[in-house]
């Protein structure tokens, strides 16, 4: 039996904070599931796909958030308890029908789990999902901890029953991927199957209707300020003068530092884990017994711009701090030592530093920024690009997975990316706007994702350039989550449909398509070169497994490589290929047996063939 | 209370000692927080765990899941550059367990090496985590993580048994 489904009432166990929500949700009775993978997210999804093989949930990897979103919705609105999960910039891609759905609203309960990404640890922005709630209406709910979240996501259900709403529930990546004890509740019996009556005049959308909408939209968000305001998850501590409002993580780093300076007696903490709407007569008493406030939050000032404004009303003129110099930053994720620095400073309180070992002398480390693995069917499609685009002058937009950390060199096949997909839509407009060679690259999960309307954009206005598909069978950045192409039996699931990229990509219209063998190096070079050639749009599907997946499911090559005495250290292989299975001894290049997979492309570029297989 | 920073690079298991530790201690009773730094770890990047383990009921002051630097008690570190990297979390007089090719003086040793020569060269992570329970540097004893190990040791548990044991048994001799 999966450990998150335990019936042990009472049982302490150790949960990362993603098992802790999967448990709560589980604890709240969910019955369907729906998510598009996405760190600092991804865990929960992993959790579910797991538990719904032995248990009446119904999970989905869905082609993207929105697809995800609106399965849950339709769920939710057939009065059976859904969520969607998905990372901060996921909520981007949902975020049209989270706008319309706030109108339409839920007759069973619904969770959008929205996971931010403060400091970018695996993200290509660190944007502020608490303002979805303000520019949709629906409440936000923030855990501190990874107990916390797991009796949170509970109480998330029946609010948003309560309030006939979806309910955000927001968490940055430092909930997400913290371990902590948690205690286990009973199990709700899941209601796998609700009824939707028809209703067109509240579900169907039209401007009429929406009139009507958005009325009953701000009547529940009046009703939601009256739970905010009473709701135990925005809580305040101490009677002191200096007043300290603080959220998620940050709640815990403001605690053991009052504690750690000794001045409980100087703070009056309000916490806020109900955070949207903001609880405005707790904030506002709370303020009346303070002199001054700092508000310690990661991201934006979405609770300092609320105190502020609260503050405006009741004519109360106490400093009200929180982002700007000597204060809090804007950017990038906060820390202990941080948040004790601001505090003291803040609390006139003499703060020393603990002091540090001293390092200095020990001599400065090469970065270690992320690599594509050694055996990386991506690096083989890379090379081959560059290859036969030798002599063009090239821009080569990208798109989000494993394949962006080309933009390293030797690689150095990443030149524009801004969100999922738009290696093919800013390929349209590159092309148009330049005289350079247009090569773009996109991942098999992407593509399904977001990619396709970019494809078909490019067919119908006739654009010019060359998109590579890499099909590595799989959704790899993220933990190897199925997508629509990949083939379920491989993991021992039946009843899935599953859809052939070059099916898709021949029936949008493309003319010219090539698939290549990557790991067949000049063959593919060939081939790709044909593909550079063509005027108009032009696709090279590039398929050979993700090598991590394929040792996952023992389809490993097997036959490592060595170097033999033929090289003459040309190096070919380390400048054009950087496999991280090269090093150096002597001066002389090597290839790690542990880390070698037997695919074979340094062995095919190398000048002497001086690259052979190790024969045992 | 016994504040631990595991460091390492992707693959290197710094996931997995953490693991056993952290039970272990559950087992024990003590009240455990951890939080791990794993963005793109299986592409070979850096990966760090804070581990913060009390007495049980009592979380004073460990609500934080970071370590502050200056605090840390022990420092393991798997990767030679992990010192560099991350010995500022280490208070002054906290003790750093180290992985290093030429290893001198009782705190470090080359577990890569040992671990290759048991013909498990991936379980570094645990010659490591044996020497250094075995020096006597962390809040358990050798047979509470054997035990823990046991339960969680999967397929391999023969080989990391052996790989532990090893770490622990080296231990004994920098003792002497």
């Amino acid at each position: 039996m999966h450990k998150l489904l335990s019936e042990q009432r009472g049982k302490k166990m150790l949960l990362l904070g993603n098992e802790a929500i999967a448990r709560g949700a589980v604890e709240a009775g969910l019955a369907i599931g729906a998510t598009y993978p996405g760190t600092p997210s991804s865990e929960i999804s992993a959790a579910f796909f797991e538990i719904s093989r032995e248990s009446d949930l119904y999970f989905e990897y869905s082609t993207n958030e929105k697809v995800a979103l609106e399965v849950a919705a339709a769920a939710a609105n057939s009065g059976v308890r859904s969520m969607a999960i998905m990372k901060h910039v996921g909520l981007n891609v949902a975020a049209d029908a989270l706008m319309t759905l706030a109108y339409v609203g839920v007759k069973a309960g619904m969770v959008i789990l929205t996971a931010d990404d403060p400091f970018m640890f695996s993200s290509q922005n660190e944007q502020d999902n608490r303002y979805y709630g303000k520019l949709s209406g629906l409440p936000v709910l923030e855990p501190s901890s990874v107990e916390e979240a797991k009796e949170m996501i509970k109480h998330a259900f029946d609010l948003s029953e309560k309030l006939q709403e979806p309910v955000l529930f927001r968490t940055t990546t430092r909930i997400n991927h913290s371990t902590g004890i948690v205690t286990l509740g009973d199990i709700a019996p899941v209601k796998t199957t609700g009824d939707f009556v028809k209703d067109p005049f509240s579900y169907v959308t039209v401007p009429a209707v929406s009139r009507n909408l958005h009325v009953k939209l701000l009547k529940h968000w009046d009703e939601a300020k009256g739970l905010s305001e009473g709701s135990s998850y925005n809580f305040t501590e101490g009677n002191g003068p200096c007043g300290i409002v603080c959220n998620g993580v940050s709640y815990n780093y403001v605690s053991d530092a009052v504690k750690d300076l000794q001045c409980e007696d100087k703070v009056k903490i309000l916490r806020v884990g109900f955070s949207n709407p903001m609880p405005e007569a707790v904030v506002k008493s709370f303020l009346k017994g303070c002199e001054k406030v700092l508000v310690v939050e990661e991201g934006e000032p979405f609770m300092e711009e609320a105190v502020k404004a609260f503050a405006q009303e009741e004519g109360i003129t106490i400093p009200i701090k929180g982002k700007g110099p000597g204060q809090f930053s804007r950017l990038y994720e906060f820390d202990p030592a941080m948040v004790r620095r601001v505090l003291a400073d803040y609390l006139n309180v003499a703060y020393e530093p603990a002091g540090v070992v001293d390092v200095s002398d020990l001599p400065e480390i090469p970065q270690r920024p992320p690599n594509l693995c050694a055996g990386c069917s991506h690096r083989a499609t890379f090379y081959i690009a560059k290859q036969a685009a030798a002599g063009m002058e090239t821009i080569f937009p990208t798109d989000i997975g494993c394949y962006t950390l080309g933009v390293l060199p030797p690689l150095s096949t990443a030149d524009f990316l801004i969100c999922m997909g738009s290696s093919v839509t800013t390929s349209c407009g590159f092309s148009k706007a330049t005289k350079k060679k247009v090569i773009s690259f996109i991942g098999d999960s992407t593509f399904f994702h977001s990619g396709i309307p970019g494809l078909i954009n490019a067919v119908f206005n006739n654009h010019n350039f060359t998109l590579f598909i890499l099909d590595n069978g799989t959704t790899a950045m993220t933990g190897h989550q199925p997508n629509p192409g990949v083939e379920m039996e491989r993991l021992g699931l039946s009843g899935y449909g599953r859809i052939a990229i070059e099916d898709v990509v021949r029936a949008v219209g493309v003319k010219e398509v090539t698939v290549i063998q990557p790991f067949k190096v000049k063959k593919s070079i060939e081939a790709v070169k044909k593909a550079f050639e063509y005027q108009g749009v032009s696709v090279v599907i590039s398929k050979e497994m993700c090598t991590l997946y394929a040792k996952q499911l023992k389809l490993q090559r097997g036959q490592r490589y060595r170097v033999t005495d033929k090289c003459k250290n040309h190096r070919d292989c380390i400048n054009q290929l950087g496999c991280p299975a090269f090093y150096l001894r002597d001066g002389k290049v090597q290839i790690n047996p542990m880390q070698c997979t037997g695919c074979a492309v340094c062995a095919q570029i190398c000048p002497e063939n001086a690259i052979l297989p190790i024969k045992d | 209370m016994q504040q631990i920073i595991v460091s390492g690079v992707g693959g290197q298991g710094v996931l997995f000692i953490t693991k056993l530790l952290a039970e272990t201690a559950l087992e024990q009773g003590y009240s455990v927080l951890i939080s791990e730094t794993h963005g793109m770890a299986q592409r070979g990047g850096n990966v760090i765990s804070h581990l913060k383990i009390a007495d049980g009921g009592s979380v004073e002051g460990m609500s934080s899941p970071l370590v502050r630097p200056g605090k840390a008690d022990v420092l393991l570190a798997l990767h030679p550059d992990a010192v560099k990297a991350h010995g500022f979390y280490l208070k002054p007089d906290g003790t750093v367990i180290s992985n290093v090719p030429d290893s001198e003086g009782k705190h470090s040793l080359n577990a890569s090496r040992i671990a290759e020569d048991l013909g498990a060269p991936i379980a570094a992570n645990l010659v490591l985590l044996g020497f250094a329970v075995g020096s006597g540097a962390l809040f358990c004893g050798a047979e509470q993580l054997e035990g823990t190990l046991r339960r969680l040791g999967g397929k391999r548990l023969e080989l990391s048994l052996k790989a532990f044991r090893a770490g622990a048994g080296e231990a004994l001799k920098s003792r002497d």
